[in-house]
């Protein structure tokens, strides 16, 4: 054919045209109707050392997102990070990650993002009328130092306060260096700080801790409240411990109590729930002590502190305490003995009180109560262990009051605050807000814009964790190294450096003690006095000094270090018995109808997450609602109420106000509403502002007198219905299975007996898939599965799934390709609810619905088992998704939009999609062909494992194995064959690649 | 496929090939009236015609494949060294130019250029020859891996003043090599 002046009419043929005319993607249409423009190749002028081009780069590092300090490993490309995954040599998360750590992609490149420092100038001083604008480094810096440098100057340098979270390792060491030199006032604040929990210990064992929790080695959990796979502790590792130690063995599984006024995600994976109303969960502790010490099933307890522990729990007998809580005497008893059962051994059971959970008015002789509890079984240094104590270090909420009088009453010049967000976090009538605005200056060095940076006169944007040098040490022995895996993405700094050149500048005794060569080289220096010594050799003269560099390259590319800890006694100080422990405990009265529980969001935590729209996108674990929050109730509160699923409620307490959707939820203790924390913001980015309710704002501003915490519970409220709908998106609206049987669930004796039905197979008409290579296949443990979404994020994040947000949540168009399902059975006795998990993704069938139907052979079945969708065939037919009885294909009704920067984010390994096509889950091909790859680098056949999808790399319970199936020896293969292996819809005959294992039920 | 969610083009297209449909045989005289300008491609060349081929005069650097590998002997990865680790071969950089440029025919204008950019550490904007298609996942490491040569697909560049596209690179012929050589044609393994 020939080229240059050729018109269309000429040389297109009909069939040709419709060709071009049929091609969905816009690129081939782009192609067709207009000409290619000349393309640009851009090649490096210097080459960075450990980049190739369109491979992977990965950095070890540490996640930031809470005080857990997970170990990470980022993936970059080109310079840009595009997946966080856990890191599996980290001793505190090996190898899962969770939903809010998998999100801190969308922290950096959040679109509302500060972009560089700001100042503030009035507008009309009369009308209080400011803006912030931009204002370069080095002026912003210097307008700090000029502020700090004249109260010196007037001798008023301690009126001023710096508040950080809990920062640790080399930014505690640095931080403390410069509040003690310019004679700051330092508060580390953490809005979950568990005061009450590290006062009961401090009264019990004189240290005022968070003790790390062994679940792998309990064989019964009896959790007060502790939201231990959602954001207790170290949740992820949590989950890893828990999951392990719950794994059928011997025909035998660990039990797990849970016993809280509303059914959390936790709790929903106990095999035992106890709704209890709220502050009387210490009483049940009470009641299990007295009747361990009565029939004498203590271990390892003095006689002397028995004596003392019976007195103290004397007025808390099950009969008592059941009328007050709603739990039968005699299954109190039976709990206290399975608690305390010789046959386990000592230490073989735990009890965990919730940090926000339990935190009511007696929140302090409810953790009393279950710190005794561990005591009498024996608990105390075997599941319970202050060896691997946390070592945050923080102020109460007490303290942090304090810090606001102090604003208001003029004692603060200048406030200093670094990525915490009090106005919004702390309880809404303590008004931090109210005293910030007292403070002459404020300065704001924090990543993002929120509530309390909009009250700064000054914003210095700092780094967010991918950017930035720094180090953790979340609890004794574990020191994790933070690396900056990219460039930053604004005009952002490093906080240490901000504040190390700020402090400099004011005179010669600060600019000695702070590090003047940058944060890296003080991050080194404080790195050497943690290298070990070497064993002495006995054959040198002289003892050599460790050399670093080898010690320094091997922590960066493990993401850290662990060190032995020196195991330090416990000693049970007396003074711990001589109170009125039941009085203690007696929860506190209401005049008001309702008891309000607040409870920490599985995604927002304490709010920091709102603003992600990852997490506001995937539905929340339990009641599947999207894109806001709402007031919980059963129905029959909302019928007495006069209200339904959707309707607006004004909620009243003593302290404030808020206005709130129904939402039904059956698992309430009676009485009670409850509201998760974290939505409800005022300033904090597009996609958080304005959405759901903040109960914040409602919650009493005195501190538990105790230990100085929230008193996040038992505040009573009233409820009067508007006339206003205001449904909130739910993905999921009845939980009932209609008896079809997709969660399945087998009890223990069953499984035990072998009994456990086997998976009928059916005869096909259709001919068998050879499968002569690779037959690729996967096995999720519905017995393992906690709800927790951290797959669906990673699947998000690995396959750039793009968010649709509220409106068209609301209409059903969701595009996510891995979803987790949840049903609710009715449990045996009185268990509770038997929940299911079950993660739903293309089950990649052999005899598979959709291809059939494909008239352009766009999904068809590969030589691997896998359901292959190709988007540049795919002309939009939805006729796939239509015969799909899973109902996993997406279609994309809209052009996929992405929020800048977001799109730094998106993996360029997976192709992007647009408007007209549909899409699915395809096992992480492009992940598959990575496995492949190695191993045809390393000359050797695909081992089991090579593969890791990202669902199953960020499963914190490991709940997901993927692998070929035409290995016998591979664990997938295994799992397939296991008497609890069954497959979703087996009865359509569709011949899944996905097994699904039965959950396992106790009764 | 692009995800840009800047650009409005895609969705003018699609709205211009369907009014095309309707309008049937009327809307040829649409597209007829916009003739090519010389050196586009028109849409019913992109079966056989190679795609993206440069005007060899486009580049910015008067550059001469054939007298680096023919005259002098270089083998192709030692400029493209990404060729065997990646998917993408690689531009060299402009520091591996200059490295031997600063000591070799420095005086040359063509080499001049190349050294101003290295002094003001600019990259040196190649004009691309060889584009796939955004959909299309072409990895140079199995290829090469497979024994796959240079010249199978970029022909002689050896004999190329400036480099250009000899082969069609469209979908039809690379499954041929793949039938001829008994290697996958499954859609996935670029299409994914």
């Amino acid at each position: 054919m020939s080229r240059g002046k050729s018109s269309l009419v000429e040389v297109v043929e009909r069939r040709t045209f419709l060709k071009v005319l049929g091609s969905a993607g816009p690129a081939a249409a782009i192609a067709a109707c207009s000409p290619v423009p000349p393309e640009k190749i851009i090649p490096f002028v210097i080459p960075p050392e450990d980049v190739i081009p369109g491979v992977a780069t990965w950095y070890a590092s540490v996640c930031d997102e809470c005080p857990a300090g997970c170990g990470t490993l980022v993936r970059t490309r080109e310079g840009r990070a595009v997946k966080v995954e856990g890191n599996p040599e980290h001793p505190v998360n090996r190898g899962g990650l969770c939903i809010r750590g998998q999100s801190s992609l969308q922290g950096l490149y959040n679109p509302d993002r500060i972009t560089g420092p700001q100042r503030r100038r009035v507008t009309n001083e009369a009308a209080g009328q400011s803006v912030l604008e931009p204002v370069p480094w080095d002026e912003a810096q210097q307008q700090l130092v000029d502020r700090l440098q004249t109260l010196r100057d007037a001798g008023r340098g301690d009126r001023v306060a710096l508040v950080t979270p809990p920062l640790t390792g080399t930014m505690a060491t640095l931080v403390s260096t410069w509040a003690d030199v310019l004679g700051a006032r330092w508060v580390r604040y953490e809005p979950f700080a568990y005061e009450a929990i590290r006062a009961a210990n401090r009264l019990v064992f004189g240290r005022a801790e968070l003790p790390h929790f062994d679940f792998a080695t309990a064989d019964l959990v009896v959790s007060f409240g502790a939201d231990f796979l959602e954001t207790f502790g170290s949740p992820v590792g949590y989950a890893r411990d828990h999951a392990g130690q719950r794994r059928v063995r011997d025909s035998e599984k660990a039990r797990f109590v849970q016993i809280e006024p509303r059914l959390s995600m936790t709790g929903s994976n106990a095999d035992t729930w106890y709704p209890v109303p709220p502050e009387t969960e210490g009483l049940v502790a009470a009641a299990m002590i007295q009747t361990i010490v009565g029939e004498q099933r203590t271990q390892g307890v003095p006689d002397d502190q028995i004596e003392q522990i019976a007195g103290l729990v004397a007025g808390a007998s099950p009969e008592e305490v059941a009328g007050v809580a709603g739990i039968p005497a005699d299954t109190i008893r039976e709990l206290a003995r399975a608690f305390s059962d010789p046959t386990l051994g000592p230490g073989r059971t735990l009890a965990v009180g919730g940090g926000v959970s339990v935190s009511g008015s007696n929140a302090t002789a409810s953790h009393l109560a279950v710190t005794l509890l561990n005591l009498v079984a024996g608990n105390i240094g075997a599941t319970v262990d202050f060896d691997a104590a946390s070592t945050l270090d923080t102020a109460t909420y007490a303290e942090m009051r304090a810090l606001g009088d102090a604003m208001r009453s003029g004692e603060i010049e200048l406030a200093i605050i670094h990525n915490v967000n009090p106005v919004f976090t702390m309880p809404r009538a303590a008004d931090f807000g109210g005293a910030l605005a007292q403070v002459p200056f404020v300065a704001g060095l924090s990543s993002l814009p929120d509530e309390t940076t909009a009250q700064a006169d000054l914003i210095l944007p700092t780094h967010t964790a991918l950017e930035a040098w720094g180090d953790s040490n979340p609890r004794h022995g574990v020191h994790g190294l933070v690396q900056p895996v990219m460039q930053p993405v604004f005009d952002t700094r490093h906080v240490g450096e901000v504040l190390a050149e700020v402090g400099r500048a004011l005179g010669d005794e600060p600019a000695a003690a702070l590090p003047r060569r940058g944060f890296y080289r003080f991050l080194r220096d404080e790195w050497e006095q943690l290298q070990p010594a070497p064993e002495p050799d006995p054959d040198a003269e002289e003892p050599v000094a460790p050399d670093f560099e080898p010690f320094w390259a091997n922590a960066l590319r493990r993401g850290g270090i662990t060190l032995p800890v020196e195991p330090a006694p416990l000693e049970v100080s007396p003074a711990v018995f001589d109170r009125d422990l039941v009085g203690d405990l007696t929860p506190a009265s209401s005049a008001r109808a309702y008891m309000l529980v607040t409870y920490p969001s599985l995604h927002f935590y304490d709010g920091r997450g709102a603003n992600r729209p990852w997490l506001q996108e995937i539905p929340e674990p339990l009641l599947k609602t999207t894109w806001g929050t709402g007031v919980e109730m059963t129905s029959d509160t909302a019928r007495a109420l006069g209200a339904e699923e959707g309707r607006l409620v004004a909620i009243e307490s003593d302290h404030g106000q808020v206005d709130a959707s129904v939402i039904i939820n059956p698992h309430l203790a009676d009485g009670v509403v409850a509201i998760a924390i974290g939505q409800g913001h005022t300033n904090f980015g597009r996609y958080a502002t304005g959405r759901g309710v903040n109960p914040i704002a409602l919650l009493d501003p005195e501190p538990e007198a105790a230990s100085g915490g929230v008193r996040w519970l038992g505040t009573g409220v009233d409820i009067t219905p508007r006339e206003l709908e205001r449904p909130i998106p739910r993905l999921q609206y009845t939980f009932d299975q209609n008896g079809r049987e997709l969660a399945q669930s087998v009890s223990l004796a069953t499984l035990a007996a072998g009994e456990a039905p086997a998976e009928e197979h059916h005869f096909s008409l259709y001919p068998e898939h050879d499968h002569p290579v690779h037959d690729w296949g996967m096995a999720i443990d519905l017995d393992a599965c906690t709800g927790c979404n951290a797959c669906v994020a990673a699947c998000y994040a690995e396959n750039n799934i793009p968010v649709m947000g509220a409106d068209r949540m609301r209409r059903g168009r969701t595009m996510s390709w891995l979803r987790i399902e949840r049903f609710v059975e009715p449990g045996a006795g009185d268990a509770g609810p038997d929940t299911r998990f079950l993660p739903m993704l293309c089950q990649q069938c052999d005899h598979a619905p959709c291809e059939v139907v494909c008239p352009v052979y766009a999904t068809y079945h590969t030589d691997e088992g896998l359901n292959a969708q190709i988007y540049n065939r795919c002309v939009g037919t939805r006729y796939c998704a239509n015969n799909c009885p899973y109902k996993v294909r997406r279609f994309n009704w809209f052009m996929p939009e992405f929020d800048a920067p977001l799109p730094l984010q998106l993996n360029p390994d997976v192709t992007g999609r647009s408007d007209g096509v549909m899409e699915k889950c395809t096992f992480c091909v492009q992940r598959i062909y990575d496995g492949k790859d190695v191993a045809r680098d390393e000359n050797r056949p695909v081992r089991d494992g090579d593969v890791l999808p990202a669902c199953a790399q960020s499963c914190p319970a490991q709940a997901i194995v993927f692998g070929d199936t035409n290995d016998p020896e591979s664990r997938v293969s295994q799992l397939s064959n296991d008497a609890r292996a069954y497959h979703v819809l087996s009865v359509m005959n569709t011949r899944p690649a996905v097994t699904y294992l039965k959950k396992v039920t106790q009764a | 496929m692009s995800v840009d969610p800047t650009s409005a083009r895609p969705a003018r297209i699609a709205l211009l090939c369907a009014i095309a449909m309707l309008l049937g045989a009327g809307a040829f005289s649409i597209f007829s009236a916009q003739e090519p300008e010389p050196g586009e491609t028109a849409a019913a060349e992109l079966e056989d015609a190679p795609t993206g081929v440069a005007d060899p005069t486009a580049q910015p650097i008067e550059f001469s494949h054939a007298h680096h590998v023919t005259e002098i002997g270089i083998d192709c990865q030692f400029c493209h060294a990404y060729a065997r680790r990646g998917p993408i071969a690689g531009i060299p950089s402009v520091r591996r130019c200059a490295g031997c440029h600063q000591s070799v025919l420095s005086e040359e204008p063509e080499v001049l250029k190349v050294l101003e950019y290295f002094e003001n550490g600019e990259p040196i904007p190649w004009v691309r020859v060889h584009d796939l298609p955004d959909h299309v996942r072409f990895t140079h490491k199995s290829h090469l891996r497979a024994g796959v040569e240079c010249a199978d697909c970029h022909g002689r560049v050896e004999e190329m003043e400036a480099a250009v596209q000899v082969e069609s690179l469209s979908m039809g012929w690379c499954l041929s090599c793949h039938q001829e050589r008994d290697v996958t044609p499954d859609c996935l393994v670029c299409h994914h």
